[in-house]
């Protein structure tokens, strides 16, 4: 089997999330606010995974809150947050490198008005003094800044963020979505979100903790049950517990095994081409590295990867119906096109490197040839 | 002309798209010696973010970014402002014609050498 290396779009379900999955199917299937056998079985499962999630967050398990997935808990962290301080003011702020996903549910709660965007170094990396000045104006009613740059690996500061963001009195939303199973759960956040199929667990699990005291309203209709409406789903949230605990053990020796497989990549892909610049600097997660490959359409060189075998993926959007570059890579003032992100999954192999790279030089050749012809 | 001389050397780049635009003013810079001050007209929507990291891989300084109709000189740094929601999108409009005036520099040895 090719290897993927495009862990950052999702990972496949862990076999240890699947095997829970399978049981939470057969045994925890009902409604688990019935007070009946069934019912219990299923509540018992669900209290398990959301203590099992908080021990893996570092949260108390009243702080979690699943949701029909990560995207949703973006949305429901940002407009919770803004409505729950809607009388101090609708301004967010937020690093300019979010996932789109915080941008849109900042320009939802800004009624279409832009956030206030914090800039970013040209490593990807907030810049804190200018974070603490966006923070500190009248009417904010958030903060957002996510732990790992889904894009090319940054690790934000969010011991000094959070610490602006308290000393404004502003509370901080922590994307966590990249950086969730790949690395250590970060410990300064007022709300933290993140997305089960980013670290092996199953599409359609979204977990939202908010710490306790932090003034948080539903944007939505809630059921008694609790902070998020609908039937929980309970083999889901189960076999997302069950891959966040199993990726949070194993990552002493995976993290160094997998930063190891960067540091070649970093080293290595420069040297297969011509002006081929690395985006960002150590340290930097362990699992996401991002490429200038100049005078290259990023998605042609996506798709004559794939037809190698190899999936990766790219903020170039030359050719896409948008046409809208990489928010990230213009934020960081790099070059938006010839982009090449990998991110490696936790089984990649030292094998699987040296296989792409011999394959990397053939796909950059055929792409800058269908650019322009010939290279400059 | 933003007291950066006239341009000794005009790249149209206009309707074509990313990463063609950068391709030509490779090629025209590579043919060229330091001190020659290029002009790129593009319409490209990229181009308002490649050509500033092209210049600053290249180690070449952009002089001025100008929208095609002559009017609304932007300076040509990075610089961002909080405040500005789209920090890299100079007053442009996407699709709008811009002017980029970029003066070759000599190799840097901090910069990795042109293929």
């Amino acid at each position: 089997m090719s290897p993927s290396f495009d862990a950052a779009s999702g990972l496949p379900l862990r076999p240890e999330a699947r095997r829970a999955m399978e049981a939470a199917l057969e045994h925890g299937w009902a409604d688990p606010t019935r007070l009946h056998r069934d019912g219990r079985v299923a509540r018992q499962l669900l209290d398990a995974a959301r203590a099992s999630v908080a021990t893996s967050i570092g949260a108390l398990p009243q702080e979690v809150t699943f949701t029909a997935s990560g995207t949703q808990a973006i949305h429901a962290g940002v407009l919770g947050l803004a409505r729950g301080r809607r009388k101090i003011g609708t301004t967010v702020v937020a690093s300019a490198v979010e996932h789109s996903a915080v941008l849109r549910a900042a320009d939802w709660v800004m009624g279409g008005e832009d956030p206030v965007l914090a800039p970013v170094n040209s490593h990807g990396e907030v810049e804190v003094k200018a974070f603490r000045k966006a923070v500190k104006a009248p009417g904010v009613a958030l903060a957002a800044v996510q732990q790992v740059n889904h894009e090319v690996g940054a690790l934000q500061p969010l011991d000094e963020v959070h610490e602006a963001a308290q000393q404004a009195g502003v509370p901080l939303l922590v994307d966590a979505s990249a950086g969730l199973g790949s690395v250590p759960a970060p410990s300064r956040w007022d709300v933290l979100v993140g997305s089960a199929h980013k670290w092996g667990g199953p599409a359609g699990v979204g977990i939202l903790a908010i710490r306790s005291g932090v003034r948080w309203r539903s944007p939505l209709p809630t059921d008694e049950a609790g902070r998020w409406a609908g039937f929980p789903n309970v083999p889901g949230v189960v076999a997302a517990a069950t891959a966040l605990e199993h990726a949070t053990a194993d990552l002493g020796r995976g993290s160094a095994h997998r930063a190891r497989l960067l540091t070649i990549l970093r080293e290595r892909v420069p040297e297969v081409a011509e002006d081929i610049f690395v985006l960002g600097t150590t340290p930097a997660a362990p699992h996401i590295v991002c490429f200038t490959i100049l005078y290259a359409d990023g998605e042609v060189l996506v798709t004559e990867l794939d037809r190698a075998g190899f999936a990766v993926s790219s903020g170039s959007a030359c050719t896409s119906d948008t046409r809208r570059p990489s928010h990230v890579l213009a934020a960081m003032g790099a070059v938006t096109h010839g982009n090449l992100r990998l991110s490696i999954p936790p089984d990649t192999t030292e094998a699987d490197i040296a296989t792409f790279l011999a394959a990397l030089p053939g796909a950059i050749a055929t792409a800058r040839a269908a650019a322009d012809g010939d290279v400059p | 002309m933003n007291g950066a001389g006239l341009p000794e050397v005009t790249v149209d780049a206009r309707g074509v798209l990313c990463p063609v635009p950068i391709i030509r003013l490779a090629r025209a810079a590579a043919a060229r010696p330091p001190g020659t001050v290029l002009e790129l007209l593009t319409d490209d929507p990229a181009a308002v973010h490649d050509v500033p990291a092209w210049c600053r891989l290249r180690g070449h300084t952009l002089l001025a970014t100008q929208v095609d109709s002559g009017s609304a000189v932007v300076p040509a740094d990075r610089a961002v402002d909080v405040d500005g929601p789209e920090p890299h999108a100079p007053n442009s409009q996407p699709g709008q014609s811009l002017r980029h005036l970029i003066r070759l520099e000599p190799p840097a040895s901090t910069v990795s050498a042109p293929g």
